[in-house]
């Protein structure tokens, strides 16, 4: 039972912080590209900062 | 029981639960402001806060989501039509949520209530929690829908394409405006905060070889780990700010550490270019995952201290500054209470976020009211509590840190025998006592509100947790806190003005719009920083204490944007044909349109130099005139008189863009209500929604 909620909590963590995200589009290249390259993670979460930084990201 | 009965019982306990909700909401509010005598207890403003955007969220933004802009779950999101896995993916609403609210929290809605509590806490409560309610809320959630129907389409050019190139234009120049005027004045806040403070500059100075050490460790060691690199980066920082007492004991450190604030801002505008120009993953990410965890755990921490300590507000529901004749910025309660806190009620550069990533991860149509209207109801209760932190201090002892020496002098006892005379007691020993307590030298004129939170977040926290030794760790936390990610900000907004000023100068000559191209990094970078690097020059070098004139054209700006939004929201309400409800977003926006012209037409043309900057100019270009001056100030003289009028044409400029885009706006909605004018509203395609459920 707290195994499971542990389990859960660092879900959440993940996706929150977006740790989750390199398996997601590992995932979705194999279903819908397959012949496509995937990126290594580092290659992933480098473009990943630069693109999120290029537009208006925080606030006031 | 049957099925029926079972159903109306369960409506009646629902409607009996938000009558109650209502009658709380009201009668706490109530509370709040007829109650007259010594104190009252800040549980009340919490109460009549929560259970008002209870309310709000149950009821208006149910009929803004159904019967005003008609949400539709059957009809496909761009996150599922444009599934990519990468820019559009359709994300669960709570931790679209958590990065939604991440991303529109800032510094504004802290800094804000703290300035504006000089008037006492109710004026700012008030507007806190109705211009969230019926503006702020309201703008977000329409301007998510909006983005959200167009593929995630930013404000602009949303703007450009349903209103016209005029007010495409116009928004897109609004933004680098505002932002030039927001990094100056958080630049200023953070430079107010650490002046004279080696304790506190210590701390801040070594964020920055840990988010190094992070951004290393993210790059090279573990790509993409960024929940244990925040956790090594919040002990680190952890670690420097209890250090921080230590360095400040030792002489040859603490002179190190000791800087001025002319230093302080020469330093941050180097070190914002700096940022600017270096890869985002070595400095300004790392940093921002830091920030961003520090920051939502404090906020979080925050409203816990709250409820424990459930503390006695000293400040009086309305002081007598409302005549507009207070120490910390000048102005009467109109139009001033409102353009002082702008991003606690309505921010206008929420739009620049609504409009950016969230709507290209929503799910479902129906979430964009959660996301959208929810994250600023949280927003807003961020400023109620930054209220609350302001008004706990002794109301002698918040106006003596955040009165500019320019009006109090740099007497102590002088400066509180005035602040004493005004009503507020409070002694120099007094002031001594405290600032000993939490570890800095001095207090007096500390402007810019970080500091006097920072006490106020002490005084919460000691009382809750760990007792009044850990005052002065509380407090340089708390000042670490809001200098992180306010340095966070100045990194990124920097990176953004550069990113637009390439896009606007790529039109003039191809090249300059080259991101990795070197020589265009560097004149982008260094036009973007020193513009708003002049503003914060201005304000540190202004007697008083450049608090009172930028802070009210950023609020001035802000609300400016939010008037951009609210008439792009308007518009596309009359397009889709439902003109009979464009009071939801027309109401806010004329209100806005009402306090910003005021705001700017005082702030240009006030008789009260205090107020208007031109009638300052004219006081100081008297003085130069009559040889009034001394040798060796009139260089600086002529330096402020030049300010003084640069700002009241900086002023002028964001009133006149306000008419244009509302002029803009009325042409296009005479012109189809008139019938003169075929509405084409530029949505993406309807295409049915394949995922069901939540």
């Amino acid at each position: 039972m707290t195994m499971r909620y542990l389990r859960m909590i660092r879900r959440i963590l993940d996706l929150l912080s977006g740790e989750a995200d390199y398996a997601r589009y590992c995932a979705h290249l194999r279903g819908h590209h397959p012949k496509e390259k995937v990126p290594t993670a580092r290659e992933f979460f480098l473009a990943r900062m630069e693109q999120k930084y290029a537009r208006p990201s925080r606030c006031c | 029981m049957d099925f029926d009965a079972k159903l109306s019982l369960r409506r009646v306990s629902r409607t009996v639960i938000w009558v109650l909700i209502s009658l709380a909401g009201a009668g706490s509010l109530g509370a709040v402001a007829l109650y007259r005598r010594e104190s009252i207890n800040a549980m009340w403003l919490i109460v009549a806060a929560a259970c008002i955007y209870l309310v709000g969220y149950r009821f208006y933004s149910r009929f803004i989501a159904v019967k005003v802009l008609a949400l539709d779950d059957r009809r496909a999101t761009p996150a599922e039509r444009l599934d990519d896995g990468r820019d559009f993916v359709p994300t669960n609403k709570w931790v679209l949520l958590g990065h939604h609210f991440a991303a529109i929290a800032g510094p504004g809605p802290l800094v804000g209530p703290t300035l504006a509590a000089q008037l006492g806490y109710l004026p700012g409560t008030l507007w806190i929690v109705i211009g969230a309610v019926l503006g702020g809320c309201v703008q977000d959630f329409v301007i998510l829908f909006a983005s959200m129907r167009r593929n995630g389409k930013s404000l602009g050019q949303i703007a450009k394409e349903e209103v016209g190139p005029v007010a495409g234009f116009t928004a897109l120049f609004t933004i680098i405006s505002i932002l030039t005027i927001l990094l100056a004045v958080i630049a200023l806040v953070v430079t107010n905060a650490l002046k004279a403070s080696p304790w506190g500059t210590f701390t801040l100075a070594m964020t920055i070889p840990i988010a190094m050490l992070m951004g290393i460790h993210l790059r090279f060691l573990r790509p993409g780990k960024v929940l244990e690199t925040s956790l090594l980066g919040f002990a680190l920082v952890m670690a420097a700010v209890v250090g921080g007492q230590y360095v400040a004991r030792v002489p040859t450190f603490a002179s190190l550490f000791t800087l001025d604030a002319r230093q302080l801002a020469l330093i941050i505008i180097a070190y914002g270019f700096a940022a600017s120009v270096l890869p985002v993953w070595l400095l300004l990410a790392p940093r921002d995952y830091l920030s961003t965890f520090i920051k939502l755990g404090t906020i979080f921490l925050l409203a816990l201290g709250i409820l424990i300590v459930r503390p006695m507000l000293a400040m009086p529901a309305m002081t007598r500054f409302i005549d507009g004749s207070g120490p910390v910025f000048s102005g009467k309660i109109f139009p001033f209470a409102f353009i002082t806190i702008a991003c606690g009620a309505v921010s206008g550069f929420h739009s620049l976020i609504s409009s950016g990533t969230t709507p290209k991860l929503i799910m479902k149509e129906s979430q964009a009211r959660m996301i959208g209207y929810g994250s600023m109801l949280l927003e807003s209760f961020v400023a109620i509590m930054a209220m609350i932190a302001a008004c706990v201090l002794q109301p002698g002892v918040y106006f003596a840190i955040n009165s500019p020496a320019g009006i109090v002098g740099t007497d102590p006892t002088a400066a509180t025998a005035m602040i004493s005379s005004w009503g507020y007691p409070v002694t120099a020993q007094q002031m001594e006592t405290l600032a000993g307590m939490i570890g800095e030298h001095s207090l007096f004129a500390r402007t810019g509100g970080a500091p006097s939170l920072a006490v106020g977040i002490a005084h919460i926290f000691s009382g809750s947790l760990g007792g009044k030794g850990l005052m002065a760790v509380w407090y340089h936390f708390a000042i670490m806190f809001e200098a992180l990610f306010i340095l966070t900000i100045l990194d990124a907004g920097s990176r953004v003005g550069r990113f637009l000023l390439q896009d606007l100068l790529g039109h003039v000559w191809k090249p300059l719009a080259r991101t990795s191209w070197y020589p265009s990094v560097i004149l982008t970078s260094a036009l973007a920083v020193g513009a708003w690097g002049y503003f914060l020059y201005q304000g540190v070098t202004d007697p008083l204490g450049g608090i009172n004139s930028l802070w009210p054209l950023f609020g001035i700006a802000n609300q400016l944007l939010a008037v951009v939004a609210l008439s792009v929201g308007t518009t596309i309400l009359i397009k889709m044909n439902k003109a009979r409800f464009a009071w939801v977003t027309l109401i806010p926006m004329l209100w806005l349109v009402v306090t910003t012209q005021t705001a700017a037409y005082q702030k240009m043309f006030h008789p009260d130099g205090r107020i208007g900057f031109l009638a300052e100019a004219g006081r100081l270009s008297g003085l130069l005139d009559a040889g009034a001056i001394p040798a060796n100030q009139v260089a600086a003289t002529e330096r402020l008189i030049f300010n003084n009028r640069l700002d009241a044409a900086v002023t002028g400029l964001f009133a006149f863009m306000v008419l244009v885009i509302v002029l803009d706006s009325g042409r296009e909605w005479y012109a189809i209500l008139k019938r003169r004018k075929v509405p084409v509203l530029r949505e993406s395609e309807y295409v049915l929604s394949a995922i069901t459920g939540e």
